[in-house]
């Protein structure tokens, strides 16, 4: 018996391999768990009395999560992908059959040993999945996943699931011949002991590894044309910044037509030509961040427990408000929206249906979830159906007098003890709370727009929120899908505080006569999904100005006006929801260029710089970047990888640069000083910020060196 | 003219077309096409490069069926790219066609060594979807023509054919399965295809699904008739159930075979289609039978062995009204009631049972036959090699 691995014997001559780290909730492959499979198997191969062997694991609805990513790292990894070669290997070569019983989740490593054994069962449900993600984290495969897939399932599936990432179901597991069928779990190990009794009937064993250990051999039609169709395919997605995709590809292809030992040689060196990289280690710290926010309560202390909240009122029935109420509706927590009238209210309900119903369209919702959604959802024009909740959250008009009045209001609707939030964007929570009877039980709880698709929460604390407050949303947050990070009250809170400087930035330089165009394809060159120009059309001129007034007050010092967009929002061009804005809109909803808007931004140009690409990426990244470290300083954030989670989540910050400190540290900060210092006579928005100079003084960086974490799985 | 000869001829078990039980529940037409082909080749021990093209009988053209099932199944059971694919349609006689069509072309000296055959999946792709008749069609013709039970039943009406002797053809139909299962006589033309044993776990199938060893002139009797329920006849017990399968045959020309060191099963001696009134579209084969018949200089009394489809009791019974002839010599083995009729394999499939029959009973001449939807009416003459 050994620790994390049990083999019991069952009738016929059949062993059952059962995988089972104790005190954890799924099984990974560290270093210890590797080596006892050594052990294992090489006991297992001796073994010539066995008629089979069964693997499977003894985590409910987990089967095996991967390797363990903490032990990813330049030097480790190359003893670990050896390793696991090695042991898989071996496991294709036991003198006996082999069946895997696939229940659960089934990951990046996990897949690669079920890969390696004659044949796989799944168990029917939604709980399966089998996958090989490692793409997501800028890996690849690299126990064998690239060359033992697509011998099994053909070119293209495998394709699909290596490039994508995405794990496929029970159901499709069966179609595309991944495993042999999916039974009720409960007839696994039947259905297991059949396949070892055919197998040994007909022989079909020796014949699939024969087979498998063979050139798969496609024709040279075959594979120009499926590898040219497939190259286009992932550098369209992945527009030349995720290079994993493109690897893990060439690693099928290179390995294809060749034996498998040949191939998988192939595969271990593609391995090494991400695993080391940049991008890899900025996907897996956000994979480390993305599990950290999911574990913690949101405040130093880890003993404050959470208030549940189970009845969520929520006063306004707009696109924020009753984006927040279905949010919680969605999730099983009843919420209530309140708004002026009828109208309002029915307009909210309707959005609400909305949002489920075009999920039903492309199959991620059911009928049933409708109907759940409604009976948890209700819309009234009366204050008082706030009376039973234990949370009040206003999305009324950006407007502190009326939200302060609104505030003070509801104190006497309310249970004495419910929690109110803000959903403002710029007004300050401390101040709000003062409106408050319990200031202490007062947060901001910030959403990003469209509510149902954006997962990032702000949750922000006046100076007198309690720990008891911020526990209490954060775990409210996480129950409705979210991710919530915890951010102190200042101008702009987080994400707007380190955002807006780059979009101010990008209206200097239309000032500096750059072509808006040009703006927009340096963002997105860089990595960002739109550019700023493009941005600001599609959430509101108006939005973006008065946004920018808030910073403007807040940060005086270095905030630039932008009278531009005071023109703009003054001659009604307010961006896509006006038809107008910087660019015009055809018919079909897209940008177009629009003479009258480019004369507009002409009549504003004060000098004509001549700028490289790099110079405007510089402009409009030092600015949000410096604007970060800043935050750090003031601690508006706990940590630096809650800054860049924010700005990942909150606005589609490249995953690949890890958000914006981590982008600081792959730069360098005495390259950043450098060429923050050639833009310093544009104003202090380019100072250097203390916490940067000290680290290029001290050659540190915003995130310690990696370390053990406790966190495991992937 | 060359002689167009069958080298050998397979067929799946045939399924209910049911989403709960039917074997083929999860099994997609076009797969179920390569399996049948794969082991055709395997069991004649063709080189796979030898065969020139695959005619492939289906009707509902369309989802896993469409596009040119017969080249995607190719593709599919891994033949080699030069290897042709051709999707044929006339309704029910389809796969009967394809092999008419096939036997032409080697007669012809076009393509030689083929496959011919036929599949439908009626519970994937039922026969009525999205179909979408043209009301110019219905100028002189009620819209009734296009539901074949319609026809049916007017056939009940016109050539005096009551409930009683429907059920019991039906009931025949059903005992001489199950007699033909007993002794073992479709061992030689079912392949044991992969589907759901009835505890739901993938398993070689080997027996059709539909015919009731055990069903009786009473039972019959208490069904509902489903397209005229007040003084109808036609019930869903004397007619052909929806059901899921396909069959294929190995066809080349007779100096083809013999070169191969094949023993044929028969070779084609005789092909024809006729047209009738699209209302009483069942006694299509008729007609035909008697066409092909006059081709191949031969008559009636000739023929020992006669397969007819039967996609209702009634119309076979017309049929055989109509011909002079009584039923010892049709579907000995059962027919479509009893086995089931999925719509592209069933010509196929008739055919397939026929040759058996006629190498099983020594029989010279055999001949199969389809009614045809809209009003024809395919028939093959086969003549054993010997």
């Amino acid at each position: 018996m050994g620790h994390h691995l049990k083999l019991e014997s069952l009738t016929g001559g059949l062993e059952l391999l059962t995988f089972d780290t104790p005190g954890q909730k799924v099984n990974t492959f560290s270093a210890a768990v590797l080596k006892e499979f050594d052990e294992v198997v090489a006991a297992l191969s001796k073994r010539t009395d066995l008629r089979g062997l069964l693997v499977t694991s003894g985590k409910p609805g987990q089967f095996i999560a991967g390797a363990d990513l903490t032990e990813v790292s330049a030097e480790g990894t190359k003893d670990s992908i050896a390793h696991g070669h090695r042991l898989f290997s071996a496991f294709s070569e036991l003198p006996f059959p082999t069946v895997a019983l696939i229940n659960g989740a089934c990951m990046g490593g996990g897949t690669e040993l079920v890969l390696s054994l004659d044949y796989r069962l799944a168990a029917e449900g939604p709980q399966t999945k089998i996958g090989l993600p490692e793409v997501k984290i800028g890996l690849i495969p690299g126990w064998g996943g690239t060359q033992r897939l697509p011998r099994l399932v053909g070119i293209d599936a495998a394709i699909e699931m290596i490039t994508s990432g995405e794990p496929v179901d029970a159901r499709r597991a069966t179609e595309i011949g991944l495993v042999y069928d999916a039974v009720p779990a409960d007839k696994l190990i039947a259905e297991a002991t059949y396949l070892i009794d055919e197998t040994h009937r007909t022989g079909e064993w020796r014949q699939i590894r024969l087979k498998r250990s063979q050139p798969f051999g496609l024709s040279d039609d075959q594979f120009n044309f499926a590898f040219g169709i497939a190259e286009g395919a992932v550098k369209a997605k992945t527009r030349g910044q995720y290079p994993a995709p493109l690897v893990a590809l060439k690693a099928i292809r290179d390995g294809i037509n060749r034996p498998l030992q040949e191939g998988l040689a192939i595969e271990i060196a593609a391995f090494h030509e991400v695993g080391t990289t940049t991008i890899a280690a900025n996907l897996i710290a956000q994979f480390f961040n993305t599990t950290r926010l999911q574990r913690e309560n949101g405040v130093d202390n880890r003993d404050i427990q959470a208030r549940p909240i189970q009845h969520v009122g929520v006063l306004g029935a707009g696109l924020m408000g009753a984006g927040i109420a279905t949010a919680c509706a969605r999730r099983g927590v009843r919420s209530v929206m309140v708004d002026v009238d009828n109208a309002r209210v029915e307009h909210g309900m309707k959005s609400a249906r909305k949002v489920v119903e075009d999920r039903i369209a492309i199959h991620r919702a059911t009928p049933g979830e409708l109907a759940d959604m409604f009976s948890l959802l209700t819309g009234s024009t009366s204050r008082q159906s706030f009376s039973e909740c234990d949370l009040i959250v206003e999305a009324v008009t950006e407007n502190e007098k009326l939200k302060t009045q609104i505030i003070s209001e509801l104190a006497s609707v309310v249970r004495p003890d419910a929690i109110f939030a803000s959903n403002t964007s710029t007004i300050s929570i401390t101040r709000l709370a003062k409106a408050w009877p319990s200031p202490e039980r007062f947060a901001g709880m910030h959403y990003f727009s469209p509510v149902d698709r954006m997962p990032l929460v702000e949750i922000i604390r006046g100076e007198k929120t309690s720990d008891e407050t911020v526990v209490s949303l954060v775990a409210l947050a996480k129950k409705i899908g979210k991710t919530p990070i915890v951010v102190r009250d200042c101008p702009g809170f987080l994400v707007n505080r380190i955002l807006m400087p780059y979009m101010a930035e990008a209206i200097v330089l239309l000032e500096e006569g750059i072509d808006m165009d040009r703006i927009d394809k340096v963002a997105t060159k860089w990595g960002m999904p739109v550019g700023p120009i493009t941005l600001y059309d599609m959430v509101g001129i108006d939005v973006g100005y008065y946004a920018g007034l808030v910073l403007q007050a807040g940060y005086a010092d270095r905030a630039v006006t932008t009278p531009l967009l005071a023109k703009l929002v003054e001659t009604g061009r307010l961006g896509k929801k006006t038809g107008k804005g910087f660019r015009g809109i055809d018919k079909k909803g897209k940008f177009i260029a629009d003479p009258e808007a480019q004369q507009l931004v002409a009549q504003f140009v004060r000098k004509k710089s001549e700028l490289s690409d790099d110079d405007i990426a510089d402009r409009l990244f030092l600015c949000m970047s410096l604007e970060a470290i800043r935050a750090l300083e003031d601690k508006i954030a706990r940590q630096p990888g809650d800054i860049d989670m924010a700005m990942i989540l909150g606005v589609n910050f490249p995953a690949f640069r890890g958000g914006p400190l981590r982008w600081c540290d792959t730069e360098g900060a005495a390259n950043l000083i450098n060429r923050a210092k050639k833009w310093e006579s544009l104003g202090r928005r380019y100072e250097v910020p203390a916490a940067l100079a000290e680290a290029a003084r001290q050659g540190t960086r915003f995130y310690p060196a990696p370390q053990k974490s406790a966190v495991r799985s992937a | 003219m060359n002689s167009a000869v069958i080298v050998d001829a397979v067929r799946t078990p045939i399924a209910k077309a049911s989403a709960e039980e039917g074997f083929f529940r999860d099994v997609r037409a076009d797969d179920l096409s390569a399996s049948l082909m794969t082991a055709l080749i395997e069991r004649t021990g063709i080189e796979p490069r030898l065969i020139e093209d695959v005619k492939w009988g289906c009707v509902q053209q369309q989802g896993e069926q469409g596009v040119d099932i017969a080249r995607n199944a190719v593709l599919i059971a891994g033949l080699p790219v030069e290897v042709g694919g051709e999707t044929i349609n006339r309704n029910c006689a389809s796969s009967l066609c394809a092999l008419n069509n096939a036997a032409m072309s080697i007669m012809a000296g076009c393509e030689n060594v083929q496959i011919a055959g036929g599949v439908e999946h009626m519970h994937h792709i039922p026969m009525t979807k999205d179909y979408n008749p043209a009301p110019s069609m219905f100028r002189k013709n009620s819209n009734g023509i296009m539901y074949m039970g319609l026809t049916a039943e007017y056939l009940s009406m016109k050539y005096r054919i009551g409930r009683k002797q429907q059920d019991e053809f039906a009931l025949r139909s059903h005992q001489n399965c199950a007699a033909a299962y007993a002794a073992g006589k479709f061992d030689s033309e079912i392949v044991p295809s992969i589907g759901r044993n009835p505890e739901g776990r993938k398993r070689p199938i080997s027996k059709d699904q539909c015919f009731r060893a055990e069903t009786s002139m009473e039972a019959l009797g208490k069904l509902t008739p489903v397209f005229n329920p007040a003084g109808g006849s036609v019930t869903a017990g004397n007619s052909s159930p929806l059901s899921v399968g396909s069959s294929a045959i190995l066809m080349m020309s007779e100096a083809k075979a013999k070169e191969l060191g094949y023993k044929p099963l028969a070779r084609v001696k005789s092909m024809a289609i006729a047209g009738v009134e699209p209302s009483e579209m069942g006694i299509g084969p008729a007609p035909a039978i008697q066409k092909a018949l006059r081709r191949a200089g031969l008559e009636l009394k000739d023929i020992g062995a006669i397969e007819i489809n039967e996609a209702f009791a009634v119309q076979v019974l017309s049929v055989l009204k109509l011909l002079g002839i009584d039923e010892s010599k049709v579907n000995t083995r059962g027919g479509a009631i009893a086995v089931g009729h999925p719509l592209g394999a069933s010509g196929t499939r008739i055919a397939t049972t026929l040759l058996y029959r006629m190498r099983d009973e020594g029989v010279r001449y055999g001949v199969a036959s389809l009614c045809i939807g809209q009003g024809q009416g395919a028939a093959t003459v086969f003549e054993i090699c010997s």
